[in-house]
C-alpha cells in the first residue's frame, strides 16, 4: 500500500519537475537545433540561398524541398536558415550593445544621484513613452540619408544592429540603477571604500557582480524582443534589405504570393520567428525561476 | 488631491518639451535640409542660396528656430505634407479616430477575455486550465503580429469562402473559390469598395480580422499580469482574515481579492499604450486600415518629415496624457497612495 503511494508521489514529483523545467528544456533544445541548423547549413544544403533556378519555381513542400521553393526557384529551407544567421546575429549583437550602454548609463545614474541621474532617467522616459517601432522606423529613415559604405554593406545589417542597440538600453539602465541604489547602501561597499578601493573598483568588483544576475537573465529575454523587432522592421521594408535574407524580409516576399496560393512562403519564415521567440522566452523564464530564490518554482 | 493633479501636470510639461525638442532636432539635423533641392540647381548662385536661407529664417540660431516652430505648433500650424501638400493637422485629424476605433475595440475585447481568465487561472493555480492558458499566453506573446495577420488573411480571405447565392444549398463555407463564392472575411480596408460607409454590418466584418489579430497578441500579457496580481492578493493577510470571519468563498473572492488585484491593471494599461500603437501600425499596414499607423508607414517610405513629426508629437502627447490619467485614477482608487 505504502509502496503504491510512493510511486504515485514519485510520478507527481516528476510531473511537477516537468512543468517547472520542461518548457525551459524544450525551449533550449529547439533553440540549439535552430542555431546548429543556421550555422551548418552551408555544409549540408545542396542549394544556394541566392542563385535562382527557373525550372523549380513555386514548388510546394516536398522531400526534396521541405519548405518548398520561392518565385526564383530557391529552396526556402536553405534561405530561411541563411536568414536565421542574420536574424540571430542581429538579435544577439543588438542586445549586447544595449546591455553595455544600459549598464554604463545605469551605473552613472545610480551612483551619481542628482542632475545626471535625473537627465538619464528623463531621456529613458522619453524613449519608453514612444512606440518602439515608431522610433525604429524614424531612425532607419534617418540612417538611409547618411551615405556611409559601412552602413550599407550586407543590406544594412550594421545600421540595424546600431539602431536596435541604441534603443534597448532604457530597460537595462533602469534595472541596473535600481539595483545599485539598493546595493550601494550595504556595509560591504562601505568596507571596500574604507580599505581604499577606488570608485571604479567598487563598481566593477563589488557592485556590478552583485547586480548582474537579474540583468543578464532579463537580457536573454531581450534577445527575443530584438529578433522580433528586426523581423518587424525588415518585414515593413525598413530593416535589412534583400538580397541579404532575414526572416522578416523573406516574409515580405511571401505577402505578395499569398493571393496566388503559395502559402508556404508565408508560413515557414514566420514559424521560425515564432519558434525562436517562444524558445527564448521559455528558456529565459526558466532561468529566472532557477536563479531567483524568491520566486516559487511551480511546486509548493 | 488637487495639488497632486497639479504637480503631476507640472511634471508632464518638461517631458513634453523634451520630446518636442528631440523631434525638432531630428528633423532639423536630417541630412539634406530644406534647401537640398536648390543646392544642385546650376542657375542659382551661392549668393542666392544664402539669401534664400536668410529669407526662410534658416540662418537664425537653432534655439530661435525651435522657439518659432514650437509657437506655430501651439497655434495649430503643423506644416504641410511634402507629398500631398495638405495640412499635417488635417491628415492626422481624419485618421486618428479610425486608429482609436481599432485600438479601443481591441482593448475592450482583450480586457473582457484576459481579466476573467487571469482571475480563473490564479484561483485554480496549477490546474490543467491554468497550465493550458499559461501556455496559450506564451504563444500569444511570441507570435509575430505581422505573421499572424498574414495567416489570418490566408485562412479567412483566401481559403474560406461563403456562397453568395442561397441556391447553393446548405454549405456554410467552401474551401477555396467555388465560382459563385466570396471570401469569408474581407482581407483589408475599412468599408466595401465603392459602397457608402454607413453599412454597419460591412464595417463590423472589416473590423473582425484586424481586431482579432490585435486581441490575440495582447491577451497573453494581460492574462499573465492579472494572474500574477491575483496570486499576490490571494496570499495576503486580509484574505485569511476574510476567511476567518467565516465569509462564504464568493464574498471573499470578489470584494476582497478581485477588487484589489484589478487596481494595478490601470497602470499597466497606460504603460502598454505605446505597444498597442506599435501593434496598430502593423495591423493597419497589413489590413490597409486607413489610420495613423498606415499614415506613418507611408510617410516613412516617402520621407515626409512634417507628417512624421506630427505623428510622433501627437502620439507622445496622447501617451503622456493617458499615463497622467492612469496615475491620477490610481491615486483616487487606492487610498494608500499619498498625494504628498
Amino acid at each position: 500500500m505504502s509502496k503504491t503511494f510512493a510511486v504515485i508521489r514519485k510520478n507527481r514529483q516528476s510531473w511537477r519537475d516537468w512543468t517547472a523545467h520542461g518548457p525551459a528544456v524544450a525551449g533550449g533544445t529547439l533553440l540549439l537545433l535552430i542555431v546548429v541548423g543556421c550555422t551548418t547549413v552551408s555544409w549540408w544544403s545542396p542549394y544556394s540561398s541566392e542563385k535562382s533556378n527557373m525550372s523549380e519555381r513555386y514548388l510546394a513542400p516536398s522531400w526534396r524541398h521541405p519548405m518548398g521553393t520561392d518565385g526564383l526557384g530557391r529552396d526556402l529551407l536553405t534561405r530561411v536558415l541563411y536568414g536565421g544567421r542574420i536574424s540571430l546575429v542581429v538579435g544577439v549583437l543588438a542586445t549586447a550593445l544595449g546591455l553595455t550602454l544600459g549598464t554604463g548609463l545605469g551605473s552613472l545614474s545610480g551612483l551619481q544621484a542628482g542632475q545626471v541621474d535625473n537627465l538619464v532617467m528623463r531621456v529613458a522616459d522619453v524613449f519608453l513613452a514612444l512606440p518602439r517601432i515608431v522610433i525604429l522606423i524614424l531612425m532607419t529613415v534617418y540612417l538611409r540619408q547618411i551615405d556611409l559604405p559601412l552602413l550599407q554593406r550586407g543590406g544594412g545589417v550594421v545600421g540595424i544592429v546600431l539602431i536596435l542597440g541604441l534603443l534597448s538600453w532604457m530597460g537595462v539602465a533602469r534595472q541596473v540603477r535600481a539595483q545599485l541604489l539598493v546595493l550601494k547602501e550595504w556595509d560591504f561597499v562601505l568596507a571596500a571604500q574604507a580599505v581604499g578601493v577606488s570608485p571604479t573598483g567598487v563598481l566593477w568588483r563589488h557592485l556590478l557582480p552583485n547586480a548582474w544576475t537579474p540583468v543578464i537573465v532579463a537580457a536573454s529575454l531581450r534577445i527575443a524582443g530584438a529578433v522580433m523587432a528586426e523581423s518587424g522592421l525588415s518585414f515593413l521594408g525598413f530593416g535589412v534589405q534583400p538580397p541579404t535574407p532575414t526572416w522578416g524580409n523573406i516574409l515580405t516576399n511571401g505577402q505578395d504570393e499569398l493571393l496566388k496560393g503559395h502559402f508556404w512562403l508565408v508560413i515557414f519564415p514566420g514559424l521560425m520567428i515564432f519558434i525562436t521567440v517562444i524558445s527564448i522566452n521559455f528558456l529565459g523564464d526558466g532561468l529566472r525561476d532557477a536563479l531567483d530564490p524568491r520566486r516559487t518554482m511551480g511546486r509548493k | 488631491m488637487k495639488a497632486y493633479v497639479v504637480r503631476r501636470l507640472l511634471q508632464v510639461l518638461p517631458l513634453l518639451l523634451l520630446i518636442s525638442l528631440l523631434t525638432f532636432l531630428l528633423a532639423d539635423a536630417a541630412p539634406g535640409g530644406p534647401l537640398a533641392a536648390y543646392a544642385e540647381d546650376p542657375d542659382l548662385a551661392p549668393e542666392d542660396l544664402a539669401r534664400l536661407e536668410a529669407q526662410l529664417g534658416l540662418a537664425e540660431p537653432g534655439w530661435q528656430r525651435y522657439g518659432y516652430w514650437l509657437g506655430r505648433i501651439m497655434l495649430g500650424d503643423w506644416g504641410h505634407s511634402l507629398v500631398t501638400h495638405r495640412p499635417v493637422i488635417l491628415e492626422i485629424g481624419e485618421r486618428l479616430p479610425r486608429t482609436l476605433l481599432l485600438m479601443g475595440v481591441s482593448l475592450v475585447i482583450t480586457l473582457a477575455v484576459a481579466l476573467p481568465l487571469g482571475i480563473l487561472t490564479a484561483v485554480h493555480q496549477y490546474s490543467l486550465p491554468d497550465h493550458l492558458l499559461t501556455l496559450a499566453a506564451f504563444i500569444g506573446q511570441a507570435v509575430p503580429v505581422f505573421w499572424l495577420g498574414l495567416l489570418l488573411i490566408t485562412i479567412f480571405s483566401v481559403w474560406l469562402h461563403y456562397p453568395v447565392s442561397p441556391s447553393q444549398g446548405f454549405a456554410w463555407f467552401h474551401l477555396w473559390d467555388c465560382g459563385d463564392c466570396a471570401p469569408l472575411l474581407p482581407g483589408g480596408g475599412m468599408t466595401p469598395i465603392g459602397r457608402g460607409g454607413l453599412l454597419l454590418g460591412a464595417r463590423l466584418r472589416h473590423l473582425l480580422l484586424p481586431v482579432g489579430m490585435l486581441t490575440f497578441v495582447s491577451v497573453g500579457t494581460y492574462l499573465r499580469f492579472m494572474r500574477g496580481q491575483m496570486l499576490e492578493v490571494l496570499n495576503s493577510d486580509y484574505m485569511r482574515t476574510a476567511r476567518a470571519k467565516g465569509l462564504p468563498e464568493h464574498r471573499v473572492l470578489v470584494p476582497h481579492a478581485v477588487k484589489n488585484a484589478l487596481l494595478p491593471v490601470v497602470t499597466v494599461l497606460a504603460l502598454d499604450l505605446p505597444g498597442l500603437f506599435g501593434g496598430a501600425l502593423f495591423t493597419e499596414t497589413i489590413f490597409s486600415w486607413p489610420g495613423m499607423g498606415r499614415l506613418f508607414y507611408r510617410s516613412a517610405q516617402r520621407v515626409d518629415f512634417p507628417v512624421l513629426m506630427g505623428i510622433v508629437l501627437i502620439n507622445a502627447a496622447l501617451i503622456i496624457f493617458f499615463n497622467l490619467v492612469a496615475d491620477v485614477l490610481y491615486a483616487y482608487l487606492d487610498p494608500r497612495v499619498r498625494y504628498s
